[in-house]
């Protein structure tokens, strides 16, 4: 049996910003921001998609939820091709996959009531007789923390927890089986963000969600998810047990990543620049691997070749040629 | 003596039927060459406090109330805009929020710093440019004779946050105030620019508040810390005091809201319900109707900043209970 989701080999062009980039896609030549990239997920996984601003981590986001056409490769969404998708089943996919947006507050429509709000998804699919709704909207309210009263009330008129606790309440509305978090706890205040990491943690236990949760900054996804996968230009560089990464970062760049991630310990190193720079422009990725004009290990081996999939101890998987064939880990 | 000693500064912004108090009571004193982390989170007051040192308060109806700032010995709260107009970037510089609006879309990055330059130092135009591509090296650009005929939108937002810092230094600063410098940036692109900061801290002697809401930042980059809470500082301490043994329990709360360390599955200490909002605050304590530790005291007596060893200041009526 296939994995609950599966990506392979997916290859996803940039958004053309101009009538050259058209033509390029449809050509199959423009700048890749996913670029071959493969991960499966089973079922109740937890999946942390790690990386910095252009690594592709959005247009992947939009790949999986089918926003945006395929260049190469696939994705299986419970056995069936996302590329297939049309009609009713393209609807039925819709139900079963949602996402919280990267600015949750920006997304909520203004004009609409916490009620309207939630009860939108359900009337623009079907589902359920008015007063049916109107019972399924208060459970949902139950469920997120939302107290009743404020059922006839304006986003506006919501603090900035209230407004994320309502995106979650109206992405569950559709009872999902796959839930992306999309960066979206970015600009929230510390005390709120772990009301909302808790919250989130409650509900995927209680509904048995799959969770792809997307984050710039590696420190909240840990309370999260079992696994990462840490994203550089297009590529995964290392997959693996979450805490396996955040304490003993395999490749190079995830070993700066968080080397470079504030640490709030009383006697915290000073900052290291561990990466000058920043990343190559899209249009022109490096040969070989992407991430060999940064890394300070560089060989004469990176500038050549694709990396090799490497699992120096068995418990993550790495895509770096610094680590031989079948060897333990060096450190 | 201490570079800038603010106490009891308050700050209103007066409305036609009501005024409300941003900051209130809030003071703190930084040492030369310090870097002091000014933590809280969205509308503590943190960035209406550093504006009202050099009196650049948002929109026309801000007003200090009352309070000293006292800069290298002068409390320049008073000063007429004038007198006021050494000390405002020259002396003390700012780097505001949002790196990309700070500059001129249509002027050349290195025509912005020259212009800085010219103006402070009355210098004429080949001097000051041959200052500002000095600047844009010491920031670390590579190819400053070239970068400093770029347009803003040429820079990535690490290289903009660079110049935005060569900008505020280029008039040599005691005191350099920036607010949120790496909000929004990359981490690693972050561990750049506060490396650079720190660097030219230790080269040119400045002094630094560094308004943020990641204590983790705090623990990389300051010397001590002030805590925010709803307009009023609740904490100040040397970064490694404030770090091991918090004395308020709203620094507790935020040293433990992300922490490092955590068992698989245990959720996470957060802080019930949000920030009061200004315009409604609760009697007593701010704090004290999300605070774990409240008794009766809390609810009523108004909780001062207070001495309570020598490096450190608490507004936390209980404080010992902390401190064991």
């Amino acid at each position: 049996m296939s994995a609950f989701l599966e990506i392979s080999d997916l290859s996803v062009a940039f958004r053309p910003r101009n009538l050259a980039g058209w033509l390029q896609r449809r050509a199959g030549s423009g700048a890749r921001a996913v670029n071959g990239l493969s991960l499966s997920l089973e079922r109740g996984d937890t999946l942390a998609l790690i990386g910095e601003r252009g690594c592709g981590k959005n247009r992947l986001v939009r790949a999986m939820l089918r926003l945006t056409g395929i260049a190469a490769g696939d994705i299986h969404f419970d056995g069936q091709s996302l590329k297939t998708l049309r009609g009713p089943a393209l609807a039925q996919f819709r139900r079963r996959v949602q996402m919280l947006s990267p600015d949750p507050i920006a997304s909520l429509n203004p004009r609409l009531s916490v009620a309207e709000t939630l009860a939108e998804p359900l009337q623009v699919h079907g589902l359920g007789a008015k007063r049916d709704i109107a019972r399924r909207v208060e459970a949902l309210m139950a469920e997120v923390g939302l107290p009743a009263d404020l059922l006839r009330r304006r986003p506006a008129a919501l603090t900035a927890g209230e407004c994320h606790r309502l995106a979650i309440a109206r992405a569950l509305a559709l009872e999902p089986e796959l839930l992306i978090v999309n960066d979206s706890l970015a600009g929230l205040d510390l005390s709120i963000q772990a009301q909302i990491i808790n919250l989130l943690s409650e509900i995927r236990h209680a509904r048995n969600l799959t969770l792809v949760y997307v984050a710039h900054d590696p420190r909240d996804a840990r309370y999260l998810c079992r696994s990462a996968a840490i994203m550089y230009l297009g590529r995964i560089v290392e997959q693996g047990p979450i805490e396996e990464i955040m304490t003993r970062p395999r490749h190079p760049y995830s070993q700066a990543l968080l080397a470079a991630t504030p640490k709030m310990r009383f006697d915290a190193p000073p900052p290291t620049a561990s990466l000058a720079g920043d990343p190559p422009r899209d249009a022109d990725l490096p040969p070989g691997c992407a991430f060999h004009p940064r890394c300070p290990k560089v060989k004469a081996v990176c500038r050549a070749g694709l990396p090799p999939v490497r699992r120096p101890d068995g418990t993550v998987t790495v895509w770096c040629h610094l680590y031989p064939e079948g060897a333990a880990a060096r450190q | 003596m201490a570079l800038l000693s603010v106490s009891h500064l308050a700050v209103d912004f007066h409305f036609p039927r009501y005024r409300i108090r941003a900051v209130d009571d809030v003071s703190f004193t930084i040492e030369p060459g310090e870097v002091l982390g000014l933590v809280g989170e969205s509308g503590a007051g943190k960035t209406v406090a550093c504006r009202a040192l050099i009196r650049l308060l948002p929109g026309r109806n801000g007003r200090i109330a009352s309070g000293r700032v006292d800069f290298a010995g002068r409390d320049i709260a008073r000063l007429p805009e004038e007198d006021l107009r050494p000390y405002r970037g020259r002396q003390i510089a700012f780097m505001f929020q949002d790196s990309a609006a700070q500059f001129d879309p249509v002027m050349s990055v290195g025509a912005q710093i020259a212009e800085t330059i010219a103006f402070h130092d009355n210098l004429d135009h080949a001097e000051a440019r041959g200052r500002a591509i000095e600047w844009l090296r010491q920031v670390g650009l590579a190819d400053p004779q070239h970068q400093y005929d770029w347009f803003p939108h040429q820079f990535s937002g690490g290289l903009r946050q660079r110049v935005l810092i060569a900008t505020a230094l280029a008039a040599s600063p005691k005191l350099l105030i920036a607010d949120e410098p790496t909000t929004g940036l990359d981490v690693t692109v972050q561990a750049q620019i506060l490396r650079l900061l720190l660097d030219l801290r230790d080269k040119l002697g400045f002094a630094i508040i560094l308004v943020t809401p990641d204590l983790g930042v705090v623990a990389e980059v300051c010397d001590a810390a002030a805590i925010m809470y709803a307009g009023r500082i609740v904490e100040q301490a040397p970064k490694s005091e404030l770090l091991s043994r918090p004395l308020h329990p709203y620094s507790e709360a935020l040293m433990r809201a992300l922490p490092d360390k955590l068992a698989p599955g245990a959720p996470l200490l957060s802080i019930a319900g949000q920030a009061p909002s200004l315009a409604a605050l609760p009697r007593g304590c701010r704090f004290h109707p999300r605070c774990p530790y409240v008794e009766e005291a809390c609810r009523f007596g108004d909780a001062q900043l207070a001495q309570v060893s020598p490096w450190r200041t608490s507004a936390c009526l209980r404080w010992q209970i902390l401190a064991q």
